[in-house]
């Protein structure tokens, strides 16, 4: 710990992060760092000064670490270096020049010379005054013990170099890209490559910003424009184009572990993401817009809060949160309490993986075993997003999960829908109070010669069947008997025979009902009424039958007598053939009316007393004018009822019903055991890279989670980002794991130029599209992937850049390559997943199933949707080989080809040239044309063309990129 | 140690990436490892056995009424169980439930198995019967994946492709990781997914047991004019290689369509069981009505296995009835289910058992069978039983572990597991021990850290091995 006079405030600041924002709300609040920096100005001088260099000079060698204390010195602790190493004391206080450690800086000819050069050789002049001054005054040095935060011994951690501010170089203003990769390989003794040629150049940028190869025309144009800027203007072109948007959202979309569907058996369900799409899109278009990449991050963390209330309603905020709603946790698992920690988990694995570069998940159950995070701070994070929901409610157990769907119509518009929903449901109850007759005819209906169909005009159901001839009928999934009448209620409405009596007199009716088509729905509800009296009324369950007699019913003369039957929960499938016959028992002569004989003899509608109707009301409406307006009105609002667009996503306050709902801080979770809590730490960022914590005062605190990510003062955003564009433009980042700034991952090759890149960055006001204006302008971009002479021997991984990095087209390249070739690549942009990968549309949108492991974009290692991916695997193996050889898509891409060659023009070179530079954007070779003459027997046969197009499909040279 | 950390900083990039061009994932880290020190290719410690058939019946095959008998259970039928119910429950079972089956003591040993078994039950003495499995997870999904990669909930290759990425396999123009399902079991392609390792031990899913492997030929062309297209293919590589002399990738890519081509000629006939004998055919129950299915896929085991396939993987998810993701999946109608369910297994099981001993290989050849739980004691809606992940059985034959012994005990309802328990992480353990890998030394740094089969878990469970 330090000697400061703020020491114990520290200490407690650091033992209670409470105790913090308590702090934040009265406005006392002193940074953790800062301290250092007002308490005095020795510890000022030490901590700005003097442990930089003794963390990144000499710590490599000489700390209390065990096997790294070499010579028994350690430095990483004042004690360490007051008792020295098996030399004695390294320092004296007050006397540099009888210190043992300035005779070893400084290169002194009797004892040792540190660092070694191996370890980076004499320290510059500047840094050796410095640790002179430092102990003439006195040495003073607050490191009395080691500290360790998280897996990191406190001094490294603050000293870690992806947490300092981002160092905007002295040269800022004239320095450039190529000169500080210049400096290095100058160093280095390294021979740059020349630059590349034009075709080169234009195929590398045109497939870089794009995803696709240069047009034939694009080729001429480039190569005949000698003007000095005419790269610069290439670039500018691509930039504009909407393919560039495709191409680099499809980079995002790695590392959003995207997918278009969780597991193919369930596609496009309740419970799968079918709406991530919307995400994919706004993607795109946030790249093809250029949209401020602080926005964009906010956007996704936050645009839920930032779109909505106060009037505002922001569509594509909304669905930027889609982001959260994608990700990987067991979907399915009986018990809901580890699904939530699950999902929570994978959000903090996003939130610290893709925009941060920091692996905080790792401190999830322990603290992190390498970096200086705690499963405290782990769980101030995640309180941001138990507070946040991605699903409504917990389904019960046993069944899997259905994230929220988020309306997305604005809410004036929602309004109005639901006005008009309520009016035709008005509409509905007038219209079921009324009898309204079926008057549209059909014969032969439904492809069935001989069944004779009543309904009403434009909808199936609800609707009479009947079966004129003397066979059985079959129809569809049912049969119908002959001379059978068969009734089927509507979706919400009933269906009602209705007999009107002709005369005076005692009754008897007699009903036989049978549910004909058992494969589906649940049956239906009967009831018989005399007027309003119900005389008798049940259900008949899916596949079943009910018979039912009604004697002794006195009824005058036009009253109505009905059979009604009604939908259950479905009205699917309940076909109810039905015998309805009623007959006169006080008369002398029998008399008997029955709804089949009726329809037997062709009768209309009521001309012997006999209406078949829609509804179950009392009054027989039969040519009301009510009725036709209030129908014409349902017909209107329902067609201007939308299917309202929905997205998956964030909404602030934790999933309902559970102890998370609302908003409220997270416990720790010790081993990661969400039964056996801890203590509440309040949300918060981590320590090691925040000056300040949040003041949350209402809501999840996901703003300000949002704005303290995309803060200029964030170490780690924008040097992340920049080394993500850095990567996809040479192959390589400049911190070779994109992913993890962290001790475990790599250095950054060139420190400088990222934060050079960096500041650039945030003072273009975070265009994505300006670092591509800076990278691609320099030398560096367009030097040949042909490496000179010595650079093998010399840096054989080319982590200087002397030369290009050669690549292979990614998967989504490769197929969208393969469809341009052919002319058929389908250019429409966005919208719902393509399932059908023959369909040929560009990559991007054919549907990506997480847990698809064996289809195209897996076998071409395309990205992994179970992970974030920083770097797509390279994998060379024999089933890539295989598709292209043999796979229909593949063929029928060399075929389509082969038909445009015999369209062209001319003899056999002629059309070889238009192969070659359609293909590899060049003129053919010698070699290429004699293999021509050999495999190519008829010019103007597809076959003949087929077997050579294929292969040079097949090529390395379609396939890589130089 | 066998880690990407250690070897990747021995074995230059390049050239792996060429080794890669190997193909389906047949050159594993042993062949880097080989190339990068010239030595021979070195698990741990001497492997007892070389290669891994698992047996998977998916659903959940029900231990009491197949390999663990309970007296109790008749004893108390219809008896609430006497004890509180764990936590973790998916519905409310009912009261106790007697199996409907009779156990039956069988070989030297004298282990009682289920008559429901009656040619396994042959090869009792090969078998090291575990009745004391533990897993963690109730659902078909959970549990599948924590069976097959060690993890319940997240992304983590299997461990097929662990054994792969340790071993490589023996046979180049194969794929050294194959699962034979003909309809996906619960969960799918996760279950024997590469996740962050290469994927080029990524499982090779054979559904199609008519049409193994996607891609092997096309109609267009045949195979002589296919040649002559890999002729000109080469002279082209070649050329636009000349001016590239300093990049192996694009060599590693030209051999990569020799190879295929080589597959396409090979592949077919290892999976080609058209060609076994009358008499093999017929000890795997080929050509039986009720046995044809799950004995093809027996026999198409043991062929890819004698020709150096690492790992096969045999998911049973179809009969001569129905085809199914989870076939064990008893919650009701156990009675008339569980029988057919063995009855197409019974014979292919013990037909693969007895013709792997008699070709010698039962020595080399982990046999493991299984599912990813087992099935409560108490009954389900009166005629089935719900999922049951807290004391279960599996056993395992040949490939170095003890035949005719019995591992581990349940209580006396089969309940929970309580003598000896062996958790998946410990099977795991025991597995790669077995194929002589330290499980804790078989790792891959990613994300950050090093990740292994067995996490932070598992012991090997010394008491089987033989």
């Amino acid at each position: 710990m330090t000697s400061s006079p703020l020491a114990p405030l520290r200490s407690i600041l650091r033992q209670s992060a409470a105790k913090l924002v308590l702090l934040t709300c009265i406005g006392v609040y002193v940074g953790v760092w800062n301290v250092c920096v007002f308490a005095d100005e020795k510890d000022d001088f030490f901590e700005s000064k003097i442990r930089p260099i003794l963390v990144q000079r000499c710590e490599g060698c000489h700390t209390s670490d065990k096997g790294k204390m070499h010579g028994g010195l350690a430095l990483d602790t004042k004690p360490g270096w007051t008792k020295g190493g098996d030399s004695g004391p390294a320092i004296l206080p007050g006397k540099p020049m009888e210190s043992l450690i300035i005779a070893a800086i400084e290169y002194g000819e009797d004892g040792p010379q540190m660092p070694p050069s191996e370890a980076g050789g004499k320290l510059p002049n500047a840094e050796i005054q410095l640790l002179k001054e430092w102990i003439d005054r006195g040495a003073h040095d607050p490191r009395l013990a080691k500290q360790k935060v998280g897996g990191m011994d406190e001094a490294e951690a603050k000293a870690w170099w992806a947490f300092q501010p981002i160092q905007k170089p002295a040269d800022y203003k004239t320095a450039t890209i190529d000169s500080f990769l210049d400096s290095k390989l100058t160093t280095a003794n390294l021979s740059k490559a020349p630059e590349a040629d034009k075709r080169t150049l234009l195929r590398r940028a045109t497939y870089d910003l794009t995803g696709l190869p240069p047009t034939s025309a694009e080729m001429s144009e480039f190569l005949a424009d000698t003007s000095a800027d005419a790269f610069s203007r290439i670039v500018e072109r691509l930039l504009a184009s909407p393919r560039y948007g495709e191409r680099w959202g499809r980079h995002w979309l790695d590392l959003a572990r995207y997918a278009d569907s969780w597991d193919a058996r369930s596609y496009g369900g309740a419970g799968d993401i079918a709406e991530a799409w919307r995400y994919r899109d706004w993607v795109v278009n946030a790249f093809n817009r250029d949209q401020p990449y602080d926005q964009f991050v906010r956007d996704q963390i936050a645009g839920d809060i930032l779109g909505t209330g106060d009037g505002r309603f922001n569509v594509d905020q909304i669905i930027a949160t889609g982001a959260y709603a994608i990700g990987e946790w067991g979907n399915g698992d009986a018990d809901k309490k580890k699904i939530h920690t699950d999902i929570v988990d994978d959000q903090v694995d996003f939130t610290s993986r893709t925009f941060l570069g920091i692996t905080l998940a790792c401190a999830r159950c322990h603290d992190h075993k390498y970096d200086p995070f705690t499963t405290r701070e782990y769980h101030a994070l995640a309180g941001f997003f138990y507070s946040s929901r991605i699903l409504e409610n917990f389904t019960p157990p046993g069944a899997g999960e259905e994230p929220m769907r988020i309306d997305l119509t604005e809410p004036h518009v929602r309004e109005q829908q639901t006005q008009k929903q309520k009016r035709i449901a008005e509409i509905d109850t007038s219209l079921t109070a009324m009898l309204r007759p079926l008057q549209t005819v059909e014969r032969n209906a439904l492809g069935t010669n001989g069944l004779m169909r009543r309904i009403k005009q434009g909808a199936d159901t609800p609707s009479l069947m009947f079966n004129e001839t003397d066979a059985e009928l079959k129809v569809l999934t049912f049969s119908i008997p002959p001379s059978g009448v068969a009734l089927h209620p509507g979706p919400t409405s009933s269906i009602t025979a209705a007999w009107v009596s002709p005369a005076k007199g005692v009754y008897q009716a007699n009903i036989k009902l049978v549910d004909t088509d058992p494969n589906c729905g649940d049956g239906v509800l009967w009831e018989l009424r005399h007027e309003t009296t119900l005389l008798g009324s049940g259900s008949i369950a899916n596949g079943g039958t009910a018979e039912y007699l009604k004697a002794d019913i006195s009824i005058a003369q036009g009253d109505l007598l009905r059979l009604i039957i009604k939908p259950q929960a479905s009205h699917a499938c309940d076909t109810t053939v039905t015998t309805f016959v009623i007959a006169r028992s006080d008369a002398s002569e029998p008399l008997h009316w029955s709804l089949g004989e009726s329809l037997k003899a062709g009768r209309q509608s009521g001309e012997d007393g006999w209406w078949v109707c829609e509804g179950d009301g009392q009054q027989l409406i039969q040519n009301d004018a009510t009725a036709r307006t209030l129908e014409a009105e349902r017909a209107k609002l329902a067609a201007e009822i939308i299917v309202a667009p929905k997205a998956v996503g964030l909404a602030d306050g934790g999933i309902k019903n559970t102890t998370y709902a609302g908003y409220h801080n997270a416990r720790i979770h010790k081993r990661g055991q969400y039964d056996q809590l801890s203590d509440e730490v309040p949300r918060g960022f981590p320590v090691m890279i925040s000056k300040d914590q949040p003041n949350i005062v209402e809501g999840s605190g996901r703003l300000e989670l949002a704005k303290w990510v995309t803060s200029p003062e964030n170490p780690l955003t924008a040097r992340v980002m920049v080394n993500r564009i850095w990567q996809h433009h040479f192959g390589q980042a400049l911190v070779r794991t994109p992913n993890n700034f962290g001790k475990l991952g790599e250095r950054p090759t060139h420190p400088e130029l990222l934060d050079y890149l960096a500041t650039k960055f945030i003072d273009s006001g975070w265009s994505i599209k300006q670092m591509h204006r800076l990278v691609m302008n320099s030398d560096a971009y367009q030097r040949s992937s042909v490496p000179a002479s010595n650079a093998g021997a010399i840096d054989s991984e080319n982590t200087l850049l002397s030369h290009q990095q050669r690549r292979r087209l990614s998967a989504e390249e490769l197929r969208d390559s393969l469809l341009f070739a052919a002319g058929s690549l389908d250019p429409t942009r966005g919208g719902p997943a393509v399932r059908d990968l023959m369909v040929p549309r560009r990559t991007l949108y054919i549907a990506n199933v997480r847990s698809d492991r064996s289809g195209y974009l897996a076998v071409f290692d395309g990205a992994n949707a179970q992970t974030i991916v920083d770097k797509r695997n390279d994998t060379v193996v024999a089933p890539q080989a295989l598709w292209l050889l043999n796979n229909a898509f593949a063929l029928t891409q060399a075929n389509t080809l082969a038909t445009l060659v015999v369209k062209q023009d001319g003899d056999a070179n002629q059309r070889l040239a238009w192969l070659t530079d359609r293909l590899f954007q060049r003129p053919p070779t010698q070699s290429e044309q004699s293999l021509v003459s050999a495999a190519v027997d008829n010019l103007n046969r597809v076959e003949s063309w087929e077997p050579l197009c294929h292969v040079l499909l097949c090529t390395n040279e379609f396939v890589y990129v130089d | 140690m066998l880690t990407n950390q250690s070897f990747a900083g021995k074995v230059n990039r390049r050239a792996a990436l060429a080794s890669f061009a190997g193909g389906f994932g047949m050159l594993g880290l042993a062949a880097m490892c080989a190339e990068s020190s010239g030595g021979e290719p070195a698990p741990h410690f001497p492997a007892k056995a070389k290669n891994v058939i698992f047996l998977f019946m998916s659903g959940g095959p029900s231990h009491v009424d197949l390999f663990d008998p309970k007296p109790s259970l008749t004893r108390l039928n219809g008896q609430p169980l006497p004890f509180e119910k764990p936590k973790l429950e998916r519905t409310k079972t009912g009261n106790l439930f007697a199996s409907p089956y009779q156990f039956s003591k069988h070989g030297q040993c004298g282990m009682e198995i289920s008559e429901l078994f009656p040619n396994v039950a042959k090869h009792a003495d090969d078998i090291c019967l575990i009745r004391s499995m533990v897993a963690d997870n109730i659902n078909h999904n959970g549990a599948c994946l924590q069976m097959n990669t060690g993890e319940q909930a997240f992304s983590r290759p299997s461990m097929g492709s662990w054994l792969l990425y340790g071993l490589g396999s023996e046979n180049k123009n194969l794929p050294g990781y194959v699962v034979i399902s003909p309809s996906q079991p619960a969960q799918g392609a996760p279950l024997w997914s590469s996740s962050f390792l290469p994927g080029e031990y990524q499982g090779t899913l054979v559904n199609d047991l008519k049409n193994p492997i996607a891609n092997l030929g096309n109609t267009r062309f045949t195979a002589t004019a296919q040649r002559q297209q890999l002729d000109w293919l080469r002279d082209l590589n070649q050329s636009h290689a000349a001016q590239r002399a300093d990049d192996s990738r694009l060599n590693a890519r030209l051999e990569s369509f020799e190879l295929a081509f080589r597959m396409q000629r090979e592949a077919p006939e290892a999976f080609d069981i058209s060609n076994e004998t009358e008499a093999t055919r017929k000890l795997y129950g080929v050509d039986e009505p009720v046995t044809d299915h799950f004995g093809k896929q027996c026999l198409m085991a043991r062929r890819l296995v004698e020709k150096g396939v690492r790992m096969v993987q045999v998911y049973h998810t179809q009969t001569s009835k129905r085809s199914s993701c989870q076939l064990w999946d008893q919650h009701s109608n156990l009675a008339t289910e569980l029988p057919n369910n063995c009855q197409s297994t019974d014979q292919p099981i013990a037909g693969l058992l007895a013709d792997l001993k008699q070709r010698g290989l039962l020595d080399e050849t982990l046999v493991i069978w299984g599912g990813e739980f087992g099935r409560t004691p108490t009954a389900e809606s009166g005629t089935g039983r719900e999922h049951h992940p807290f004391g279960f059985s599996m056993w395992m034959a040949g490939g170095g572990v003890k035949g005719g012994m019995v591992h581990g005990a349940t209580d006396e309802f089969g309940w929970h597991s309580v003598e000896n328990k062996v958790h998946v992480h410990d099977l795991h353990a025991t597995i790669l021990h077995l194929m002589g890998i330290h499980h804790e030394k078989l790792t891959y740094n990613y994300a950050g850290r090093d990740y292994r089969l067995t996490d932070v878990h598992g012991n090997v469970v010394k008491e089987i091995l033989a």
